[in-house]
């Protein structure tokens, strides 16, 4: 509990810092994206239709 | 009920049954009325049934199998046939849920790891609906300490309001807005009282999209116990929100110390 309340407090306290991870955290969310996830899924859906026929 | 969207992909609800009969016996038949190339199990209670229903038929099409969290693969007899026999691919969406499957015996050629995605841009244009900060008594001068998750035990709110109670009092303006739904959203909304934390901390069900949600907070808190991925926390950094969450399960493979703040799990 305490170490969540002190994160939660240094973002209160230090908006900049905030603003930093936000803006490095926007960048890592791109490589989450949707497309990204569809397309692997696909790959497997094809392997495994080709391992059948 | 079979409903068609647009007049293309058929769809069916099924109820899953804690001891599988019907279900599988139902999904059989239907499966062989669409003769589907493949099927997909996106949970546990999903891969039992679709690995049922598919002993039921003579030419069953391959399963797939994803897998969602980080927790261990439950015993029993369901659990150790299901997961070493009839199964053509797993998807764990974390290398955490993929330890799990390795625990129970699935090969790593068995499996591909898909990390679980979101519409990024969605959310990163998104502004938020501003009139729920009215509706949840917000003003522009508090600091909005936001956490989206499902209200079960392995979420942690009861950390996180514990935690709530003493920052409300070192810090006047903070607020704490819990989005979810489940089994002890009853026990949230009792401990807010019991922690006199009502005006403080809004306690709401996931009415409108997480999209015109999250541009709303200041920060978002994520005090899981285990998590397979969450792709909440995701949604969160698209957001442009900085992030807390605990070190557990997939989460340090989405948030790292350079892009947010991960504490210890209590």
């Amino acid at each position: 509990m305490r170490y969540t309340r002190a994160a939660i407090l240094k973002l209160v306290r230090d908006r900049d810092f905030g603003k930093r991870l936000a803006e490095m955290g926007s960048r890592r969310a791109k490589e989450f994206d949707i497309g990204r996830t569809v397309k692997k899924t696909f790959e497997i859906y094809k392997q495994v239709l080709k391992e059948r026929f | 009920m079979i409903h068609e969207i647009s007049g293309r992909i058929p769809q069916a609800t099924f109820a899953f049954e804690s001891i599988p009969t019907v279900t599988p016996i139902r999904m059989s038949h239907l499966l062989s009325q669409w003769k589907p190339d493949i099927l997909h199990a996106q949970t546990s209670k999903a891969h039992t049934h679709l690995w049922i229903a598919r002993k039921l038929l003579n030419n069953a099409p391959p399963l797939i199998v994803s897998r969602r969290v980080a927790f261990p693969v439950s015993g029993g007899i369901w659990g150790y046939l299901k997961y070493r026999k009839g199964i053509a691919h797993y998807i764990p969406i974390s290398q955490a849920a993929a330890r799990t499957l390795r625990e129970v015996g699935v090969s790593k050629e068995m499996m591909t790891v898909v990390p679980s995605g979101i519409d990024v841009d969605v959310f990163r244009q998104s502004r938020g609906d501003q009139r729920l900060l009215k509706q949840w008594g917000m003003e522009p001068e508090h600091f909005v300490i936001g956490s989206v998750a499902a209200f079960e035990k392995e979420k942690g709110h009861a950390v996180l309001l514990r935690a709530a109670q003493r920052i409300v009092s070192e810090c006047q303006g903070c607020r704490f807005v819990l989005i979810g739904e489940g089994r002890l959203r009853t026990e949230v909304d009792n401990a807010v009282t019991d922690l006199a934390l009502n005006g403080k901390v809004v306690v709401e069900s996931m009415r409108v999209p997480l999209e015109r949600i999250l541009p709303l907070f200041d920060c978002f808190v994520l005090p899981s116990r285990d998590e397979g991925l969450s792709t909440a926390l995701i949604a969160a950094l698209a957001s442009g929100l900085p992030v807390i969450a605990s070190n557990v399960g997939g989460v340090p493979e989405v948030l790292t110390h350079e892009c947010g703040i991960l504490v210890q799990r209590y």
